[in-house]
């Protein structure tokens, strides 16, 4: 019986991995994933308008061109388009005609304003696209704030303190807790909070999604071809589910590695072309990625991985199961992708309070919800990892999975017995309290 | 020898299968007869062990059946159990595998059914392409490829041409000869007159009829008639013991309840004249069948 087991494993594996769309799709999500990654890379390849040298030329009127060089140039280092500054000898009228020659040159007059101090004009041929106005706009804001705190008579000593953050020194009374002071919650970085979640549980969700549809395309299939009454002639229902558990949860596994392996590809190539981008959005991921690598999240995250592979092998074991009975209940895929929809559910509220998690520090719902079954393994390691519960949570989250694994397998193979050879929808309920009493 | 001692079957409130029980010996052609719903596929399905009956035993070689002995049975299910998208190659190392069989056997004796059904030329064929008569004989190579001690056949000859159906008998008898248990069902009497040895009538899971295609013959006592000539059909009719006179083209029928009544319609027709055949015919199998199960609904 054993042998037939792994024989139904072999072919359906084989059966998913030989076939020409495995490949196919395999080939295309590789080229797209490099494409992605590489982005900046291709369209600086094919190049454009953005790679044409901006020039500012700047008639000051108010002795602040050294200010505005040295914000502008700063600025435009995360911008994929080169400006430059210049300072213009001529007057507006010359200035005027010089940008007329030329759609890449810009004029910058810079004047006083009583009420505002500072008041600009910018003469282009053309609108004015945010490349330009963006760095001109907060530079002359920046300028007009420091020179009106000069005004008051305030050093730029004391400018500089104003514009830095108030250290705020975080008193902790619970000896306890004061190890922890550092960590991502006192950094009060509610973004690296989300993002952290995300990456966490983005892979589990769609490793599930996936395997929940792939066990209940199989199941059907052989159903619908009644070749299901010659396979249970031979290897029994049980033997048969946990045929198609292993063969399904491992070709998930595998098209997920599958997917990782790609991400680096695409992320070795990015290293290594040297032709990079350092825009805002890139320094933004920057940031996120060194924060998820974050010593404090990696330590706590470490201390949970025996109790997070437990967590992912029962629950995927208990989601593969109820795939397989409600797929063993249904005698078409159209009925399967509706009985299916309270399982896509399931998964999707663990995904979405695990986010909110970040977002409603301490919320009860989210906190009782972090033990359910089915939830809980999203849940329960997110608020770990959020420090808004201790490592004793997430293991009685673990063991009430545990627990409703060995329930779902008991009381799930009686209706998958009883479903497996059921062709008919006609008092499907019923039968299937039925085969769950006997 | 398959053992089948009282079984019963219900869903629910409705009973499938009522205390049936009946035997089969090794080498020995049995039919399983009924009208849609009588309870046939849900015995097959107990007799391969898809279903537990709820009372009841059955038994092959005095082993109850269970995964330990599936390899020794075929089934052939009467809807197609093929993956389409599979070649033929594909979907019989797929069975023979279930059955515990190695790929080099397998091979070696779907080559032999390939040449034996005249197919050798779709072995690497997706079972898609197939006609709806060779994705039956390729569903019937699925069925023997084990070389089974039992064979159960639901409808094993749907969808195959005359010439088929022969070349499907044939090699069903061979294996018969060879010790395996055929059980098969049917809806075409025609063929369960030419093939089995034994065969029961099922009608809403009760037992009707059970016994060799002669005994049951044998014991049917309605008789035909067939006559050629000028006859006097009025007094045909008037005989007592004279159920139905039919006239065809070439022949009158005379349908006679016993026969004693046979004797009598004689006394009638040898005033007649131009008489060339006056031919007493035993009811065939379907007649048989539709009596017994109308005499059920009847009750």
């Amino acid at each position: 019986m054993k042998n037939k087991r792994n024989y139904i494993i072999k072919m359906s594996l084989r059966k998913k991995i030989k076939s020409k769309w495995f490949l196919g799709i395999n080939i295309f999500i590789f080229i797209i994933m490099l494409l992605t990654i590489n982005i900046n890379t291709i369209i600086n390849m094919f190049g454009g308008d953005y790679k044409e040298e901006k020039v500012i030329e700047v008639i000051d009127n108010i002795e602040v061109y050294d200010l505005i060089k040295q914000h502008i140039e700063e600025y435009s280092k995360y911008s994929a388009t080169p400006i430059k500054i210049e300072r213009y000898s001529n007057n507006e009228k010359e200035l005027n005609n010089y940008v007329k020659r030329n759609n890449n040159i810009y004029g910058l007059i810079i004047n006083y304003d009583y009420e505002n101090y500072i008041s600009a004009s910018v003469i282009s041929n053309d609108k004015v696209s945010n490349i330009i106005m963006n760095p001109i706009s907060n530079s002359l804001n920046r300028i007009r704030y420091d020179k009106a705190m000069e005004g008051l008579g305030l050093s730029s000593d004391i400018i500089d303190k104003l514009n830095a953050s108030v250290n705020i020194d975080n008193i902790i009374l619970v000896e306890k807790n004061n190890k922890d002071k550092n960590d991502i919650q006192n950094k009060n970085n509610n973004i690296v909070g989300v993002v952290a979640v995300i990456v966490f549980t983005m892979p589990f969700f769609f490793i599930i999604t996936t395997l929940v549809q792939m066990i209940g395309a199989e199941i059907n299939e052989e159903k619908s071809t009644k070749a299901m009454e010659v396979i249970i002639g031979n290897i029994s229902p049980k033997e048969h589910l946990i045929a198609k558990i292993i063969s399904c949860t491992s070709f998930t596994i595998l098209q997920i590695s599958l997917l990782v392996i790609y991400t680096l590809i695409g992320i070795t190539i990015r290293n290594n072309t040297g032709i990079q981008i350092d825009t805002e959005s890139n320094r933004m991921m920057n940031d996120i990625m060194k924060s998820m690598i974050d010593p404090s999240i990696v330590s706590s995250m470490v201390k949970i991985i025996p109790l997070l592979i437990i967590f992912l092998v029962f629950t995927l074991i208990t989601y593969a199961i109820l795939a397989g009975v409600l797929a063993s209940m249904t005698t078409n895929i159209d009925d399967f992708q509706q009985l299916q929809t309270p399982i896509m559910l399931t998964i999707s509220i663990g995904f979405y309070l695990s986010i909110l998690a970040s977002i409603f520090e301490g919320a009860k719902l989210i906190k009782f919800m972090s033990y359910l079954p089915l939830v809980s393994f999203m849940l329960s390691p997110s608020l770990y990892m959020l420090k808004q519960v201790s490592i004793i949570s997430v293991l009685v989250s673990a063991l009430l999975q545990i627990i409703f694994t060995f329930l779902v397998y008991k009381y799930g193979l009686k209706v998958y017995k009883v479903g497996i050879l059921n062709y008919s929808g006609d008092h499907l309920w019923k039968k299937i309290f039925r085969a769950i009493k006997s | 020898m398959l053992k089948v001692d009282h079984i019963s079957k219900s869903y629910g409130s409705i009973k499938a299968i009522n205390d049936l029980s009946f035997e089969v010996s090794e080498g020995e052609i049995f039919g399983l007869l009924g009208v849609n719903g009588a309870g046939k596929t849900t015995t097959f399905r107990m007799i391969v062990g898809l279903l537990e009956p709820d009372d009841g035993t059955i038994t092959l070689n005095n082993k109850n059946i269970d995964y330990d002995i599936t390899d020794d049975i075929g089934f052939l299910t009467e809807e197609r159990s093929l993956f389409i998208k599979m070649s033929v190659l594909e979907q019989i190392l797929f069975y023979g595998n279930l059955k515990g069989l190695d790929n080099k056997e397998i091979e070696k004796r779907l080559d032999y059914w390939l040449d034996k059904l005249k197919i050798t030329e779709y072995k690497n064929e997706k079972i898609k392409n197939l006609s709806k008569g060779n994705q039956q004989k390729i569903q019937f190579i699925a069925a023997v490829i084990n070389e089974p001690k039992l064979l159960i056949l639901d409808e094993p000859f749907t969808g195959l041409d005359p010439f088929n159906v022969e070349i499907l008998m044939q090699s069903l008898r061979e294996m018969a000869k060879k010790g395996t248990i055929v059980i098969f069902s049917s809806h075409r009497m025609e063929h369960v007159e030419m093939f089995c040895d034994r065969l029961l009538i099922l009608v809403k899971g009760d037992k009707v009829l059970e016994g060799s295609l002669k005994e049951i013959k044998d014991n049917y006592l309605k008789k035909s008639i067939r006559i050629k000539g000028e006859v006097d059909v009025k007094g045909i009719k008037e005989i007592k013991g004279v159920e139905k006179v039919i006239k065809t083209s070439d022949d009158i029928i005379v349908k006679v309840s016993n026969m004693e009544v046979v004797s009598k319609v004689f006394n009638v027709i040898k005033n007649g004249k131009n008489i060339i055949k006056f031919e007493v015919e035993d009811p065939s199998l379907n007649e048989i069948f539709i009596s017994k199960v109308g005499d059920y609904f009847e009750e």
